[in-house]
Parts: structure tokens; sequence; C-alpha cells
């Protein structure tokens, strides 16, 4: 439950930035950016990835979570090692998988039947969605020095 | 930019499914096993994923060539005077027979808010099918000749006949975002296409072109009118226009903007997003041609944004040979609305925001008995004009109801030469805008005076989803005038006297002659849906009254029915 009021805060947050990217760097701002349509969307989509940064780049560099992970104490970690995941890790990996399949869903929304499989990975034992898997990558709860 | 599709990638591949559409249809007891043989054959499955919804059409007929000798309109308006008049000689559906008048055939469109107008000749009857494409439909049978898949969602116009220099038979129509193409009419096989991309960023095409000798003329309207819902939009710089294409090439011959001056910036929001005006005045109606003067009539819309101009909800004169503006008549001024006005507090919704009071119908061109001519403009302010077609002079001008977003006058009035009237639709769907008293239903004016012969009042039967009144186009012939409402019926009324003579209900499902297979009723037979009547409306030919029933659009009752009526013999066979 923490987990999805996490990813919900995280989405909520990315939303509102990203407008931010997108009014910021004008590129959804002249008619000529809308002559091709699917171009258009995959180009506000890709506005999310800044946004991302933006948003969590210095949360994941220093403490391995996102906004949303921190409101909620959770933290993400090496699967392998239970230590801090690398910062390529999380975001290369981890973080750019949704959206790229976000944005190439604009084109073939079949893809986005990915996200709703990436989800319900989130009821197995472990709690590791799809993004998990392939990153390597566990959620876990993080225990403060108090 | 014109691209000739004669030697192109595409249309070969086009060429090829239209191959295999009538090679699958040569012989309905064939038709199985040659198909299972083709489908063997991966290019025919992937033309059948790519162009979509094969199986859809499942009565092909034996003969795929139409016959192309005789058609019954021209374009959106019957004639190119927009009268959308039905003559005697073209049409025998009269009231002496309208009881006789059964439901012959119903085909299944793909999608629930059609907006093509269909385009009868001797024995196939054409139709935009969006999301299938061109179809060209046996009139008796309803089996399916060819069908011209398009690039592009919505077929959103009429279809126009018309021939070539080099005596080919062309189908004309309009694609709401992705330009005016030119088929052949024997077997849809796409000759051009052309998007007036190098002078307007994003046209849109909603309005149904019009054929004249080796003109194409072309109604634009701008998609920026739907990017004004997205805040971060700098609204707004694109013009309406009129364009001319040559028939034989679909190049260019002219382009009239209908603001002539070039959008400024005029402030910011939001700190980064900078606006523009004067913009909009699109052109969503079909062009009137008046041969004698050379002259073609269209009206516009609303600017999208401030400063307004002078040349918006107006009714336009430009000559037929280059485009040049001979007069402009402005009904309502200082119009400014974009689709932003939707949402509260929006800041694309200029201050202070306009009525949006658009010319959506064409003009009507009629002559009097006396000789005079006049033009008929609808307005969605409900106000009827006649106009000098010399001068853009006001010889009358009257309101009908209380107009509003979605009219007033919507989609299209008609006129009947011999009893001097003109039949003035009125919506007046309640949208919160104006306090009048609402007169939704049909009206007929005189057309010299413009005093008020009948009026009949057709309110809605509180269903859901439904909101009465009328917002389509509608169709007159000698004794009766049809016309489909919001609430999905379909009626003829006496033209002297406004009587009900014939109504149908299409809030209904309807056993098809096509069929998706993902729509099966519970016995396992497709069926089609009746929703709300919009756009275009009827269109009388022969012994058909034919129609389509549907359109999702503005919380309106969807609906894929395209309804083929036939009056009944009154002779035993």
């Amino acid at each position: 439950m923490q987990r999805l009021a996490a990813t919900g805060l995280d989405w909520s947050l990315i939303t509102v930035v990203t407008l931010l990217v997108i009014l910021a760097t004008g590129v959804l701002e002249h008619a000529e950016d809308y002559t091709n349509i699917q171009q258009s969307m995959v180009n506000a989509a890709l506005c999310g990835m800044p946004a991302y940064l933006i948003l969590n780049g210095w949360l994941l560099w220093t403490r391995g979570q996102t906004a949303g992970k921190a409101a909620m104490s959770l933290m993400i970690v090496d699967h392998q090692t239970g230590n801090r995941a690398s910062f390529g890790k999380l975001l290369f990996v981890r973080a750019l998988i949704p959206v790229v399949v976000i944005a190439v869903g604009l084109g073939f929304p079949i893809l986005w039947l990915l996200v709703l499989v990436d989800f319900v990975f989130i009821f197995r034992k472990d709690q590791r969605c799809l993004h998990d898997w392939v990153a390597g990558t566990r959620v876990v709860k993080r225990v403060t020095d108090q | 930019m014109s691209e000739p599709a004669s030697d192109g990638g595409s249309s070969e591949g086009l060429h090829q499914v239209n191959t295999f559409i009538r090679v699958a249809g040569t012989r309905p007891s064939e038709m199985r096993s040659r198909t299972v043989r083709l489908t063997k054959r991966w290019w025919y499955s992937v033309g059948l994923i790519v162009f979509g919804g094969f199986s859809a059409h499942g009565g092909l007929c034996e003969t795929t060539e139409p016959g192309l000798k005789d058609f019954y309109s021209s374009g959106w308006g019957i004639d190119s005077a927009n009268r959308r008049y039905q003559s005697p000689n073209r049409t025998s559906v009269s009231a002496e027979n309208i009881d006789r008048l059964e439901l012959k055939w119903v085909y299944q469109l793909a999608q629930k808010t059609p907006r093509s107008y269909p385009l009868v000749s001797e024995d196939t009857i054409f139709f935009g099918d969006s999301g299938r494409g061109l179809v060209a439909l046996d009139r008796e049978t309803g089996c399916t000749r060819w069908t011209s898949p398009v690039e592009g969602v919505e077929i959103s116009t009429a279809i126009s006949p018309a021939r070539m220099p080099d005596g080919r038979d062309v189908l004309i129509f309009g694609v709401r975002q992705n330009g005016v193409f030119a088929v052949d009419a024997t077997d849809g096989t796409h000759i051009w296409r052309y998007h007036f991309d190098e002078d307007h960023p994003v046209p849109m095409y909603s309005g149904s072109p019009l054929v004249d000798g080796n003109n194409v003329f072309v109604p634009i309207s701008s998609m920026e009118m739907g990017l004004t819902i997205f805040p971060w939009y700098g609204c707004c710089t694109t013009s309406g226009a009129m364009g001319a294409l040559d028939l034989s090439t679909g190049a260019k011959k002219w382009y009239t903007p209908t603001i002539s001056d070039p959008p400024k910036k005029t402030g910011r929001h939001w700190l980064f997003v900078e606006r523009y005006g004067p913009s909009g005045a699109p052109v969503w109606g079909a062009p009137t041609l008046d041969s004698k003067r050379g002259l073609l009539f269209f009206g516009t819309g609303q600017n999208y944004s401030h400063p307004t101009s002078a040349t918006s909800d107006a009714i336009f004169a430009v000559d037929t040979s280059d485009g040049m503006v001979r007069w402009v008549m402005q009904a309502t001024a200082n119009d400014a609305y974009s689709m932003g006005c939707s949402f509260p507090g929006h800041p694309l919704c200029p201050d202070p925001v306009g009525p949006d009071h658009d010319f959506g119908a064409p003009p009507i061109l009629a002559t009097l008995r006396d000789g005079r001519e006049l033009l008929f403009a609808g307005q969605k302010s409900g106000d009827v004009h006649a106009l000098d077609p010399e001068t853009g002079a006001h010889v009358w001008r009257k309101r009908i109801g209380r107009g509003g977003l979605l009219g007033g006058v919507h989609f299209g009035m008609a006129v009947h030469p011999e009893l001097e009237l003109v039949f003035v639709p009125i919506s007046d769907r309640e949208t919160g805008q104006e306090k009048r008293q609402s007169a939704p239903g049909l009206h007929a004016l005189e057309m010299a005076s413009g005093e008020t012969r009948w009026s009949r009042i057709i309110k809605s039967r509180g269903c859901a989803g439904c909101s009465g009144g009328i917002s389509s186009g509608i169709v007159a012939s000698r004794d009766l005038v049809f016309f489909g409402d919001l609430d999905g019926r379909l009626w003829a009324l006496d033209v002297s006297t406004g009587e009900t003579r014939w109504q149908h209900d299409t809030l209904q499902k309807y056993d098809v002659v096509n069929g998706d297979p993902a729509q099966k009723d519970d016995e396992g037979g497709s069926y089609a849906e009746g929703g709300a009547f919009d756009a275009h409306g009827p269109m009388l030919a022969d012994d058909l009254l034919i129609v389509a029933s549907g359109y999702g659009n503005f919380g309106q009752l969807g609906g894929n029915a395209l309804l083929v009526f036939q009056i009944k013999s009154d002779t035993p066979p």
C-alpha cells in the first residue's frame, strides 16, 4: 500500500513538473509542433524524462529514493547485495523503461499492457515489479538512524 | 503538397488490397475457399491487418464496377448552389407514397460518429466509412463493390463526382486532418492527395469540397481550435482559408486566407507561453458556386484569440479564377472563442469571450420567381441572412430562437424554389450562454421577406443523451422536407404546413448487410445502432432515402447505422 501511495505521489509530481518542462522548453507551444500528432505526443512523453530527473535526480543519487518513496520511507536497493542501487541502474534501467514504453505506446497502444503487467508483479510474494526484475532491484522500508 | 498516387508505392499497396477485395468478391461460393488460400499468403494477411476491417465487409458484390452515368448530387448541397432541394425528376419520394417508405437495408459503419454524406449513382451508394475508407455499396443489396482505404481517421465531407479531362471518372472528398483525395470512381484507386501544409501548419478539412470544371474548391479550417484546450499552447496563429486545386493533377491553383494580417504577439501567460492574434475565422462549411458572376461564397467561424478580425463570423465572396476577395459581410463582430473556454479559468479562453456564432451552414444561392437572386446564410446565432449576391448587402435578416455554441443553424438549411421557402433547422441545444427563448425545430421562411410561413418545434423526448432540436443538414423535395433530430428520430414534414407525414425512430439495433465480428447480438448476428442525427443529414435519390444515424461528439448519441429506405412498390411482383 505504501508503495502504491509512493507511486501515485511520484506520478502526480512528475505530471506537474513535466507540464513545467513543456512550458519552459516550448516544445509544444506552436502550431508547427502538431503537424505530426503522434510525434507531438511522443515529445510530451519525453518531457517526462527531464521532469523525472529534476524531481528525483538528487534523491536517487544520494539516497536511492524518489520523492514519493522518500515520503513513504521507502528506498530502492540492489536485489543481490541489499546496498543502495547504482544511480545508472536506477535511472537508465529502472526509470527509463516505463517512459520508453509509454512513449512508444502512443504509437502502439497495445504496449501499454506492459505497464499493467509491470504493476501486477507487485502482488508477487517478493513485491518486485517487472522493472525491478529488469534492473535487479527491490524496494525496501528505509530504516532511519532513529 | 500534392502527392500523385499513380506511381507511388502506397498506391500499389492500395491497389493490391482493392484487387484482393475484387478477387474475393467474384463468387460467394468461391469466396471462402479463395480467402483461405489467399490468407496463407503473408502479404495479404498484412494488408488485412494494416487496412483493417476487411472481415467486416461480409457482403462483397459479384459486380465490382459501379455505374457512373447518373449521379443524384454534385456534392454537399445536392447542387453547386447548395439548395439541398431534390427536384421531382430526381426523387420519386413524395407525400403520396411516403407511407410506403420502408427500410431496405442497413450497413454497419466502422465508427459511431459518421460525418460523410452519401453520393448516389444509378446503381451505387458511395459513402465515407471512417476507419475503413471510402466504400462503394450496391444500391439494391448493400453489398460492397470496393473499398478504398485512406490515410487518416475520418472522411469528414460529402463526396463529389467529377470527370477529368482524360475522361476518368473520379470522386473527390476530404479526410479531416489529412487532405483532399481524388480516387478513381471505377475501383477506388488513389489518383492524388493534396494537403495544404505549405500554407497552413495544421489545416483541417471539415467542409466539403466543391468541384466546378477543372477546379476543386477546398474549405480549410484549423486544428488550432482543438489545440486551445492545452494551456501550454501559444494560441493562435492560423487563419481559415479557401483553396483551389487543379482537378487533373491535384496541384494548387490559389489559396486565400480569411485573415490577411499576420498574427502578432499579444501577451504572455504562465511566464513562458506567448499569445498571438488575430487568428481563426475557419471555413468549415461547403462553398457555394455562382457561375454567372464567377463567384464562390462561403462562411467563416469565430476568431480564436484577440484582436478579432473583420472577417470572422462572415460571408465571403471570392473570385473563382484567382481567389480575390470581392466582398465580405461580417454578421457578428468581436467574436473570439476557443475550446479553452470549456474549462473555467483556462488561460486560452479569450477575454472578453465571444458567443461563437460561426457560419457553419453553407450559403444557399436561390432565384425568386421575379428573377431576383438571393444568398441565404444561416448562423449559429439562429440568424438567417438574405444577401444580395452582388454586393453582400442585407435584403433581410431574421433571428430564430436562442442560438449558441452548437446552433442555431448548425450544419445546413434547404430551400424550396417553387414555394419560395427557406427551411431553417434550429438546434438551440442548451449551452447556458443565452437567455433568449429557444425554438428547436424546423422553420419555413418566405424567401422574399423572411416572414415565417410555419414553425414546427421539435422538442426532446427526454431520453438519456437526447437533446432535441435539429443540428444536421436537411433536404427538401417537391412536397416533403426530411431531417433527423438530435434524439435520433427521422422526420418527413409537409413543405406547405409543417405537419408530420412520416417518422422513423432510429434509437434501435438494426440487422446489417455487413458487420464487425466484435459487434454481434445474442444470436450471433451483426447489428448496427442508431443515434443522434448530426452533420450532413439525409439524402434523397430516386426512390431512396439514405441517411447515417449516430453522432457521438458533444455527448450526443453515437451510432453506426447507414440506413437505406425505399418506396415499396404498390404493384405486386
